[in-house]
């Protein structure tokens, strides 16, 4: 094969320019022509461009491997040295400088290389990714966002549906700009596409000295990490916890902004449960926070003792470290409507038994409300148990238990239903009374004049009561001569 | 005056004592005559019994605690003028006096 003639006719432009050209050239099962003129040793001497072993060169910078259907690319620039491999239908790959490195891949983004030690990573139908300074890593997924991290140390891992983090470190930023200005837009058109795709805001934080991070998440919630110790649940139509401790806020802020994506990751996934209640616990010396929205209780723990199960249906057992109820209580008076509400909720449904477990020497406040029963245990040996619609027990130590006696003794009134008696006692209204008895053998009766409403009555003297009475007369002076006649004897 | 006296006496009241029929009008003299023969045969009474206490010395139990009654129905026996209508109480304090001078009587003769 002649290269002279099938070259394209511009590049025998630049050959009729005087421009001498060293060609290397192979070519595989149709290969495309190219075509250079000679000469190349002068012109790369006259640039002052530093002479490469050409056979070496190219052969370092064969990457690209395309199959099929490949355009060629003609790089003319007055550089020399121009290493062009074709590899069947593959790709063209023109190294231009010794340095740089370009790749072409079908239906890809170029790549471009202008530093020896970037490292370009693309699979499948990933993104560009332009690395442009030395130690920087960038790896992309399958339809994953784009990344762009032009510090050093900065690492970013994008997922899919992610958040794209734009971190600039101020003088690299300027370093960068300098030398790359061309190449941050080409580097910009790959970072809308993904933010089309994944409907995701993009976060840029470009501030001066200040890492400063933003987060936006489309119809999710961003759980800020900035302590250690906290940790924050995000449960199904649940609340944020957010907590923050200011004198390690700052700290955490300086050094933590690249690790921003992957701390609140897990997170999430640690702490999500079915319509379980929140949980926030905050270091010993905290101040407390306690929130409770809707029908949901919270649970705080001061204490590193705490501990709060949930379960469909809830069982709740709250315990508290002895040393620390007496902090409680002196704190924690204003709490207790919070922890009460919990209560009734669990209470009303069925099939739901409150533990709640005090310390000794706890104030006692037992309160009810509604038609649901607390259950408030507060010594140690107080165990409740609830069953299926059944009533709620507070057992106390026995010594309160006599107290409790003692106080209802006055209350019992029973005993004032014995004092009641019953009487019914028959008052009879004598109308008319008759003595009736015999005077001297004969009877004999009394009469009586009777009131007016009586005088139907008829109870006048008769005949027969007078003759009564002189008959009597006669008898007893019989009766007076026989006992005087027997005196006497 | 002796008890035979009184008893003369009390026979001469009796016998002016009459007996009455249906339609018959019981005067105020017949009622007069029940309280005198009351008033004497009260104090016959007395009389006999003093003389049976004295006889048997003893006294009857029954006998000294109708004389008190006795004597307050004589108090209680009141003599009615001619016109005045007499009333349920004059019979039956007539009845009552009778009827426990016979309860004496009998008493005394019980224990002669």
């Amino acid at each position: 094969m002649s290269f002279t003639s099938a070259l394209p006719t511009k590049l025998t432009v630049f050959a009729k320019a005087g421009k001498v050209y060293s060609v290397s050239l192979t070519d595989t099962v149709k290969a495309s022509e190219v075509g250079l003129s000679k000469a190349l040793v002068k012109v790369t001497i006259d640039y002052g461009l530093p002479d490469f072993d050409y056979r070496s060169t190219k052969q370092s910078y064969r990457v690209l491997t395309d199959t099929s259907k490949v355009n060629e690319n003609f790089l003319r620039k007055i550089t020399i040295y121009r290493p062009l491999s074709d590899t069947g239908k593959t790709t063209d790959s023109l190294v231009k400088l010794s340095y740089k490195k370009l790749t072409d891949a079908y239906k890809t983004t170029d790549t471009l290389a202008k530093l020896s030690y970037k490292k370009l990573a693309d699979t499948s139908k990933a993104s560009d990714v332009i690395t442009k300074l030395s130690y920087k890593k960038l790896a992309d997924a399958s339809k994953t966002t784009d990344n762009l991290v032009k510090a050093s140390v900065k690492s970013l891992a994008d997922s899919s549906k992610g958040v794209d983090s734009l971190a600039r470190k101020v003088v690299l930023t300027r370093t960068l700009t300098d030398n790359f200005v061309g190449e941050y837009v080409t580097a910009k058109i790959p970072l809308k596409k993904v933010t089309d795709t994944s409907k995701v805001n993009e976060s840029f934080a470009k501030k001066i000295a200040v890492y400063r991070l933003l987060t936006d998440t489309y119809r999710s919630t961003d759980t800020l990490a900035k302590l250690l110790v906290r940790a924050s649940v995000d449960t199904l139509r649940t609340l944020d916890s957010l907590a923050t401790y200011r004198g390690i806020v700052k700290t955490l802020t300086d050094s933590l902004v690249g690790e921003y994506g992957l701390a609140k990751q897990p997170t999430k996934v640690e702490i999500d449960a079915l319509k379980t209640t929140d949980a926030l616990q905050l270091a010993k010396h905290l101040n407390l926070l306690i929130s409770d929205i809707g029908k949901v209780a919270d649970t705080v723990a001061r204490s590193i003792v705490k501990v709060a199960i949930e379960q469909t249906r809830l069982l709740e057992q709250l315990a508290y470290y002895r040393s620390i109820v007496i902090a409680l209580r002196d704190s924690l008076v204003g709490e207790y409507g919070l922890s009460k509400q919990a209560v009734k909720v669990y209470r009303d449904a069925s099939r739901v038994a409150d533990l709640l477990s005090y310390a000794r020497h706890l104030t006692l406040v037992i309160s009810d409300i509604g038609k649901t029963t607390d259950s408030l245990a507060k010594l140690l040996l107080k165990v409740e148990v609830d069953a299926l619609r059944t009533l709620d027990r507070v057992t106390e130590a026995l010594g309160k238990i006599v107290l409790l006696r003692d106080m209802l003794s006055g209350e019992f009134t029973i005993t004032k239903q014995y004092g009641i008696s019953k009487r019914d006692t028959a008052t009879m209204k004598e109308i008319v009374a008759k003595i009736g008895y015999t005077l001297t053998g004969e009877d004999a009766r009394r009469v009586y004049v009777l009131a007016p409403e009586y005088w139907d009555l008829i109870d006048t003297i008769l005949p027969m009561d007078h003759n009564v009475k002189v008959d009597a007369c006669r008898k007893l002076l019989d009766k007076f001569k026989q006992i005087l006649s027997r005196l006497e004897q | 005056m002796s008890e035979w006296s009184l008893i003369n006496e009390l026979e001469s009241i009796v016998n002016q004592m009459r007996t009455v029929d249906y339609g018959d009008e019981v005067r105020s003299e017949d009622y007069n005559l029940f309280v005198d023969y009351c008033t004497k045969a009260v104090e016959l009474l007395k009389m006999i019994y003093n003389k049976y206490t004295n006889k048997y010395g003893k006294g009857l139990p029954l006998v000294d605690s109708l004389l008190p009654k006795l004597d307050v129905n004589l108090i209680m026996l009141n003599k009615v003028a001619s016109g005045d209508l007499i009333q349920d109480y004059h019979h039956n304090y007539v009845l009552d006096t009778l009827k426990m001078i016979e309860i004496c009587l009998l008493e005394i003769e019980k224990n002669l």
